[in-house]
């Protein structure tokens, strides 16, 4: 691995933050084909932005070869550690407490109603 | 080769380096000296020459940007880092053999960009893991998560610039580049 050649050396920030979304876009697989065109024309406008793209591919495809990461996160793991944050997602999300007792708290309304004009 | 050949390939060269040369010359001036631009761009443009003159060249655009910024480089490497390189090397040379301090600096460079992982935020780290270890799709990775695929390429593209930052800052061959330019 020598990281020197795929760091974007000497490009400036803008382009390769550009560069990085193009590859998460494409890495996603499902451009538009107008999208397709503002990426093709985007990379051939400039060798820095052909460079930053080259480089960063490089980079991304050997995230992949990291066999002491997989070891890290197991798929199990992973579900222990992303669960907090479901969990806080989902209580955003869920109805108030007090909502569960609107059917009942209508219906005896419903009942008083009746009765008083029954009075 | 024929004449009408040469006559030509002369002209398709003309052409490629009247649209490359601005271009090439303005960006490799982020990373060389005027004198040495002019040297990298006369090789790279004898490079697609003689592959031309071998059989055509898909893109020409791409090969001769591809070229430049490959020369650019190892031409850096060799001015700027190389007596400091070497400097360094001669004591470890003395002990260790090529082999194994190539499978060290392997073993550096995937543990930089390993630490590099580790240190992304939370859920920006199980993207990308899903993503290249468990080779899980955006779509796959938007239902376990319940996040848009907006928002995990936004992600990716996060955990991207931190590793690059990352090895940037960590990456001592570079450091030593840098202080001397």
């Amino acid at each position: 691995m020598n990281f020197d050649e795929w760091v974007c050396y000497g490009i400036p920030e803008h382009i390769s933050h550009d560069a990085t979304m193009w590859l998460a876009k494409l890495d996603g697989d499902s451009l538009s084909v107008d999208e397709k065109i503002d990426f093709y024309t985007w990379l051939a406008d400039d060798p820095q932005h052909q460079w930053a793209f080259e480089e960063l591919s490089e980079l991304w495809a050997k995230t992949a070869l990291l066999d002491n990461l997989q070891n890290e996160y197991k798929p199990l793991q992973l579900v222990n550690a992303i669960a907090p944050e479901l969990i806080s997602t989902l209580e955003e999300f869920a109805p108030p407490p007090y909502q569960s007792y609107l059917p009942f708290l209508s219906l005896c309304l419903v009942t008083i109603g009746l009765l008083a004009s029954y009075l | 080769m024929s004449h009408t050949d040469e006559m030509n390939l002369q002209r398709q060269l003309k052409q490629l380096m009247k649209e490359t040369k601005p271009p090439l010359i303005n960006a490799l001036s982020r990373m060389l000296p005027r004198y040495d631009i002019d040297d990298v761009l006369q090789e790279t443009y004898l490079i697609w020459y003689q592959k031309q003159q071998e059989g055509p060249i898909q893109h020409s655009k791409a090969f001769v940007f591809r070229v430049a910024r490959n020369l650019a480089i190892s031409r850096l490497r060799n001015t700027k880092v190389q007596v400091a390189y070497q400097q360094d090397c001669a004591l470890h040379d003395m002990y260790i053999d090529t082999s194994m301090s190539s499978t060290l600096a392997k073993n550096q460079n995937q543990q930089l960009l390993t630490n590099a992982i580790s240190s992304l935020p939370s859920l920006c780290k199980q993207v990308f893991i899903l993503r290249k270890l468990h080779g899980k799709s955006h779509q796959e990775i938007s239902h376990i998560f319940g996040i848009s695929i907006k928002t995990i390429e936004n992600h990716i593209t996060k955990g991207m610039h931190h590793c690059r930052q990352h090895i940037t800052r960590h990456s001592t061959t570079k450091q030593k580049a840098n202080n001397e330019l």
